[in-house]
């Protein structure tokens, strides 16, 4: 269980990236999506120990994170958004280094443990070679394979998905599920569809703030009958614009279709099934609007 | 194109932070070196800071700097698009490749031109600033800055600026960039090395990129008055230097470029199945193994492994160790040490200290780059987040960080020793002494460097990035050159300094390592204090600033981490109280200024008493105790004073020397009234005057001890094994001491003393009474008794009446049996003895027993000499003549009445073994034994040219005995060292140039152009009117001490054998400085019909006579001088050149056209081939045919 409170961070050349942050984050896969920009690579850091707040506290079980950073570096594995690696170093190698790091003393259990997660990544064939010559998707996957490394209790993935083609992705997916339900898991992404295949709950993060907090299938839930979709053209969508509330709008085969938030059907539109996308696209809508006004 | 890349480059660079920071930096340097004295570039001697000498000198300096400003602009435009990933968005773009590149190139350079800029304006500021010695400044020149800047700095940077962007745009490497500016300093050194010979000079100006010799060259003879004014000229080796290097770089801008392209060059790689892939994953695949934090030691030792691979295998590695084997083989082309061209032995101490030498700005750099690139090892590679957010302690990282830093310094000394040690076994040198080499290596050298590796580490945790941090580790280097400006000359207040340590091979390390000892460990509680802040501080993630580290102190330190910061600030603060004690409360220290203060006091105050009348001591019989292994020496002495003056003594000054605790002078009727501890003198205040013709017997007592340790200031007479002390060091004297007094010109006008003439006037006959020693020195009879440990041999002046044993102590009693100049020594050390007999004349030589090697040559030039000089001078005056190695803290020999103190340093270790090296030992020895006439029989007035008498005839004689030994021929060598170093040095002089009679204690005229001038004397006169004239003075004078002769005696002497146009010549060489440029222009030799060779020459001559500053106006030439021809390189003296011809023929000034006729086809001609006349360019006299 990892409990945020009042977070905030601004740097030093003005930027908000956290603001009053305040999450609770029970064990379990947790999405939190954002666009880019929101501030969730800095949320991201904070919790794992590389940055530290202006204010506020972060709490993992009973470890006080400020206070103590290297009780959670213990229980805790990362994935930052990208990465480098030493030069020189074979994917075995380096993992196998960072293993010692992470505390695998016994030398059986690491050199099990790296096989097994290069195997899982799908990098046996490759594991002798620099990973610093790996193309982008394995050296994706060779981020996922040391964020898993020692089995850790706290799972931070910074857009794991990232550059993945769509089988690794499925692969990754699964092989999250299959850590279990004791872990805390927090999956920090763009993609929505990560989210909705795989987070029981949910946060979605815009301009420092937490925007919208919740079980990805409720808050669906309470959009059902409120989204409306039309297919238009190009001249129809600028008129639309004006004077629609437009949470949505993309290509299907090369024509518009644009989704809209309302509770009665404006003219010309269908009732569309209720989504996630909807859910986030109209969390953000709301909160530009807000700020704007 | 052109012009857009130019002006998007100027104007990025515009906007960068190290722009500013480089222009301060390279303003601030000649800014500071011209308007304080702490920090100097160029210049030094009497020239003008803002003389033109001076401009250039610091500007050629600053430009090797340049280099850095060169990689970091035109290699970081190069690389940059690759670096920001920009390559592909700008090659896709439809622009002129050349162009382009052309255009980025011209920005970058031009930015690089313009921060260099900020050179001659720093000096030009500085040479207005108003508190700078305005006698130091002349009328502002614009045209020195000028040329220097177009002639030098222009051409230097755009070679080398072109060869840098060609590297990079090639290699996309900023690393390739700085390593290849680190080869063109290397090579620039060891270029410099290897052609420090004369003949090699012109090569080594041409290679020169910075051009930098390229000036020396050009400049090497200029005189205090050519460096203030005159202008170098664009033409001959400048010129050819210039192009050379233009050419080179635009040969490799063009080749290796690549800039005809814009795509970087991609590697085909061929991809090869490995081994690994072909293996089956395992079966058992297992996701929960846990991790359990686990012990931080595991994670240490796997740290360091890991810390120590990624450093040894860094290709920056290999290259330095490249580097660093280049730079120390340049110990086969130099002789180590060693004079007149000739090595000395490979002894390890001496390689020790080349190793030091050839690292220390090595080291400088190795640590300020590896620092940065250890320290940010992760963020630069960009793993530090996963890195980061690992359970492993910062102290892990940190550690094993350090060990990797403090490896590689110790793998490239330990390359330094391996190296050095083959370079002995290829001399033939077998004693490798393994501790010495520790010592001197590791503990000496390395230690201090590992201390300011924490130091740098230190900086880096603090620093945003790694530029910054070397940076201001490069700043912090800096600004220490300017502690001492600030009162800080203390070690104590310099990171990782302490007090020089000094090797002997006689002495060993002797009282040197303990105090450094204990210097380090106050540095090292300072550098464990800095190592656990580091630790602490250590920045884990992207940026966390530094408040958040410092507020995570206290976690991040822990309770372990808190003590060791205690303790070592503890014990920084004790060790630092302990040296605070020793240095400054047991012993007295000051600061240079401190220093010069107590001697103006000192001079204010008595220099009104300088022409007091003094009691003379007449009759010394000393008890002199030396206890080596204490350093201290328990002495009094009986001692007979008279009045020889007209008038009666009432008081008198006395100096007291230092380093001595306790001290009395006792004699009847008078006692010590005043005493002024600071000044090291008293007032002896005569209740009943010593009246004129009055003698009184009294006694001198001292103890002379050390206690505890000093920061400087050593008391290098005293050693463990190798004391070597004269009786003023020893003694009280009477007067005063007028060697006491500030010298340098500048320090004494900042102090407002007046000027003081270096010596009195040539036609003061007020002097002539007076001998060099000063007032009240003269011949007194002498005895002593001289006791020392029970492992040592102690001498003293004398023929040895007794010795004997008494408490384990040896003792010696000595007595002379003729009156000797009251100027003796005493020496104690554990040595061997050589003896021989020569025509009643005992013949000794105490040594080293490691040092072995000379003796029989030293043994042989004393029998020479004793033979020559008889024959020629009048009978030696005793029976005995003995010469006794002393450390090699200082190296010169010295003449006491039969007994030469010969340094370490200057003989004993020299390296005979190659006939084709200037036998100097037999040399020195002979000039030693020389001064058993010249000086010991005969003394001079204390006027100007006084040393002339003493030395320059000593080194006639000298001369003479090795060309009896050697032949004529093989003098030329050892005459044009001594040529070219009158040369040369007359360009340093400090205030005057004195004509040769007139010299005041300068030493390149009374040895160097001594040489030259008696043995131009010789070859006018002959070996037997000069000698006759010469043992005519000798009589004249012998043993008088009033009046003692002058120069003009000397000349008079030579002229009574001479001829009336001979003495016109003598004239010139003693009266003028004269100076002759001989050149031979042309030769080409015929065969003529009865097979013999008619040689054609064309000469040129000419004549100057210099002022003191090197004001030269042109005379004319009338002079017959030699022409010789010879069959092989005169230069290879071991070589069977001979010589077909050599006569004399009247040359005039200009060109001057000679025919002569010989039997055989000469190789080489040359006019004044031998070394005879005063030439300034010896280097154009001989050439091939």
């Amino acid at each position: 269980m990892l409990s945020i409170n009042g977070l905030t961070k601004t740097y030093p050349n003005g930027v908000k990236a956290l603001n009053g942050i305040n999450l609770s984050i029970p064990k379990g896969m947790f999405g939190l999506l954002g666009p880019n920009g929101a501030g969730k690579s800095s949320l991201m850091r904070t919790i794992a120990t590389l940055q530290t707040p202006d204010t506020g506290t972060i709490q993992f079980d009973d470890i006080d994170v400020l206070a103590d950073p290297n009780g959670l570096r213990q229980r805790l594995g990362y994935l930052p958004q990208d990465f480098g690696v030493y030069p020189r170093i074979s994917a075995e190698k380096l993992l196998d280094h960072l293993a010692v790091l992470k505390g695998i003393s016994n030398k059986s259990e690491r050199k099990e443990a790296v096989e097994s997660l290069l195997v899982h990544t799908n990098l046996w064939q490759h594991r002798d070679k620099a990973v610093s010559g790996y193309s982008g998707g394995m050296r994706q996957r060779f981020g996922i394979a040391q964020a898993l490394l020692g089995d850790p209790d706290l799972i931070i993935v910074d857009e794991p998905t990232a550059g993945l083609d769509p089988e690794e992705r499925n692969r990754f997916h699964n092989l999250l599920v299959s850590l279990g339900e004791e872990k805390v898991i927090i999956l920090s992404t763009h993609i929505v569809d990560d989210v909705s295949e795989l987070c029981p709950k949910m946060a979605v993060l815009g301009q420092g703030q937490i925007l919208l907090e919740g079980n990805p299938v409720s808050l669906t839930h309470e959009l059902k009958g409120r989204i409306w979709r039309k297919q238009v053209s190009q001249d129809e969508y600028r008129e639309l614009e004006q004077h629609l509330k437009i949470i949505s709008a993309r290509l299907i085969a090369g024509k518009h279709v644009i989704h809209v938030m309302a509770d009665a059907p404006p003219e010309g539109f269908e009732q569309a099934p209720a989504n996630l996308e909807d859910v986030y696209f109209s969390t953000l809508h709301n909160s530009r609007a807000a700020t704007a006004a | 194109m052109f012009l857009n890349s130019l002006t998007f480059e100027w104007r990025y660079y515009l906007r960068q932070p190290s722009f500013y920071v480089t222009m301060l930096a390279f303003f601030l340097l000649p800014f500071m070196a011209t308007t304080t004295d702490n920090v100097r570039i160029g210049g030094g001697g009497n020239v003008l800071y803002n003389g033109s000498f001076a401009i250039t000198q610091t500007t050629l300096i600053m430009g090797i700097f340049a280099l850095f400003l060169l990689v970091n602009f035109v290699s970081g435009t190069a690389t940059r698009n690759h670096s920001s990933n920009m390559g592909e968005l700008v090659y896709t773009r439809p622009i002129t490749p050349l162009s382009y590149h052309l255009g980025r190139f011209s920005g970058a350079y031009l930015v690089s031109i313009f921060v260099f800029a900020m050179v001659p304006v720093g000096i030009l500021l500085g040479s207005l600033m108003p508190w700078v010695d305005q006698e130091r400044i002349g009328p502002t020149n614009l045209s020195f800055y000028l040329t220097t800047f177009f002639y030098f700095s222009v051409p230097s940077m755009l070679a080398l600026g072109m060869i840098f962007y060609a590297i990079a745009q090639r290699l996309r490497s900023m690393m390739a960039a700085y390593l290849v500016a680190m080869g063109i300093f290397i090579f620039y050194l060891i270029s410099g090395v290897v052609t420090s010979e004369p003949e090699y000079r012109t090569i080594g100006a041409l290679l020169d990129p910075f051009g930098l010799r390229t000036y020396a060259e050009v400049t090497r003879y200029w005189t205090v008055f050519d460096k203030n004014t005159a202008i170098v000229s664009l033409e001959g080796v400048l010129l050819q230097n210039r192009l050379i290097w233009l050419a080179i770089g635009a040969v490799i801008l063009a080749t290796v470029g690549s800039i005809y392209q814009m795509r970087w060059q991609q590697k085909a790689r061929k991809e090869k199945p490995s081994k690994a892939s072909k293996i089956a994953p395992p079966e058992k695949l297992n996701l929960t193994i846990k991790a359990h934090g686990g012990g931080q030691f595991g994670k240490l030792l796997t740290r360091i492994g890991f810390e120590m691979r990624q450093v040894m295998y860094s290709p920056a590695l290999i290259v330095l160790m490249i580097f660093t084997l280049f730079n120390l083989s340049a110990v086969y082309f130099v002789p180590i040490g060693g004079i007149y061209g000739t090595p000395d032995w490979p002894l390890t101490y001496k390689m020790v200290e080349f190793i030091r030498d050839s690292y220390g700005l090595m080291m400088l750099i190795v640590i300020t780059y590896y620092s940065g690139e250890i320290v940010w090892r992760e963020r630069g590679s960009g793993m530090g987040d996963i890195v980061d957010s690992t359970p492993a302690f910062n102290l892990v990282f940190w550690v094993s960080k350090l060990l990797a830093m403090w490896a590689v310094t110790a793998l490239l000394y330990a390359i330094g020793i391996v190296f050095t040690i083959i370079f002995q076994a290829t001399q033939g040198y077998f004693d490798f002494d393994l501790s010495t080499y520790l010592t001197g290596v590791y503990f000496v050298s390395w230690v201090p460097w590992s201390l300011l590796a924490v130091l740098a580490f230190f900086i880096q945790v603090l620093s945003p990035n790694k530029f910054v941090g070397m940076l201001l580790f490069v700043a912090y280097f800096i600004v220490s050159l300017v502690f001492a400006e600030l009162g800080l000359e203390h070690h104590m207040w310099s990171f990782s300094d302490a007090p020089q340590v000094l090797y002997s091979d006689l002495n060993g390390w002797g009282w040197f390592l303990a105090p450094f000892a204990w210097y380090m460990l106050y540095w090292g509680a300072l550098s464990l204090a800095l190592f656990t802040i580091g630790y602490a501080m250590w920045q884990r993630g992207p940026e966390v600033s530094l408040k958040h580290r410092f507020k995570l102190l206290g976690y991040q330190l822990g309770t372990s981490g808190k003590a060791v910061l205690a303790a070592s600030l503890i014990v920084f603060a004790l060790t630092g109280g302990y040296i605070h004690y020793n240095t400054k409360v047991l012993n007295n220290y000051l600061t240079q200024d401190e220093g010069f203060e107590l001697q103006a006091e000192y001079e204010r105050k008595f220099s009104e008493f300088e022409d007091d009348f003094i009691p003379v001591v007449t009759r010394i019989n000393a008890n002199v105790d030396i206890f080596p292994e204490d350093r201290r020496i328990e002495a009094s002495a009986d001692i007979t004073v008279s009045n020889p003056f007209d008038e009666p003594i009432t008081r008198t000054l006395i100096s007291v020397p230092q380093f001595t605790s306790k001290w009395n002078v006792e004699l009847p009727g008078a006692q010590i009234t005043e005493k002024f501890d600071d000044l090291s003198a008293a007032w002896m205040t005569f209740d009943e005057p010593l009246m004129p013709g009055e003698t009184r017997y009294g006694t001198f007592s001292v103890l002379r001890e050390h206690k505890g340790f000093k920061d400087g200031n050593f008391d290098l007479q005293v050693a463990e094994n190798g004391t070597f002390i004269n009786n003023y060091s020893l003694f009280p004297s009477f007067g005063f001491n007028a060697q006491y007094l500030i010298t340098d010109r500048h320090e004494r006008r900042k102090r407002e003393l007046p000027e003081r003439p270096r010596a009195y006037k040539l036609e003061d006959s007020s002097r002539y009474g007076e001998s060099g020693f000063g007032k009240g020195v003269t011949f007194i009879d002498f005895e002593t008794t001289v006791s020392t440990s029970g492992d040592q041999i102690a001498i003293a002046p004398g023929y040895l009446q007794k010795e004997w044993q008494e408490n384990g102590r040896n003792y010696f009693h000595y007595k002379m049996d003729a009156p000797i100049v009251n100027f003796f020594s005493y020496l104690s050390a554990r040595h061997d003895v050589k003896r021989d007999m020569h025509d009643g004349v005992n013949i000794e030589v105490y040594y080293h027993p490691e040092h072995y090697w000379n003796v029989d040559v030293m043994v042989q030039s004393v029998k020479d000499s004793l033979d020559y000089f008889t024959d020629a001078f009048g009978p030696y005056q005793h029976r005995q003549m003995r010469i006794i190695e002393f450390p090699g803290y200082r190296s010169f020999a010295q003449s006491f009445a039969n007994t030469v103190p010969y340094s370490e340093e200057i003989g004993f270790i020299a390296d005979l073994r190659d006939p084709e090296d200037i036998d100097y030992v037999y040399y020195v020895t002979a000039h030693e034994v020389a001064h058993q006439w010249w000086g010991h029989q005969v003394g001079a007035a204390n006027v100007q040219g006084q040393s002339i008498i003493i030395e320059s005839l000593s080194q006639y004689s000298a001369i003479m005995v090795l060309r009896e030994r050697f032949g004529e021929e093989k003098m030329r060598r050892f005459l044009k060292y001594e040529l070219d170093r009158y040369l040369r040095d007359r360009g340093g002089e400090l205030i005057e140039e004195m004509p040769f009679m007139r010299s005041e204690n300068q030493q390149y005229i009374h040895y160097r152009k001594g040489s030259v001038v008696m043995m131009a004397i010789l070859d006018r006169l002959g070996e037997e009117r000069v000698n006759t004239a010469l043992k005519n003075f000798l009589n004249e004078y012998k043993f008088s001490d009033d009046p003692y002769p002058t120069t003009l005696d000397l000349q008079a002497a030579l002229n009574a054998q001479a001829t009336e146009e001979e003495q016109q010549f003598i004239a010139d060489l003693f009266e003028r400085i004269t100076l002759y440029d001989l050149k031979m222009l042309s030769a080409e030799a015929n065969e003529t019909d009865n097979g013999e060779y008619e040689v054609t020459m064309t000469v040129s001559a000419a004549k100057y006579e210099a002022d003191g500053a090197g004001r030269e106006t042109e005379g004319d030439v009338d002079e017959y001088i030699d022409i010789a021809l010879f069959t092989g390189d005169p230069e290879d003296i071991s070589g069977d050149t001979e010589v077909l011809y050599n006569q004399k023929h009247k040359l005039t000034s200009g060109e001057n056209t000679i025919t002569v006729t010989v039997a055989e086809k000469p190789a080489y001609v040359g006019v004044d081939p031998f070394v005879k006349m005063i030439d300034r360019d010896s280097g154009d006299n001989v050439i091939q045919l």
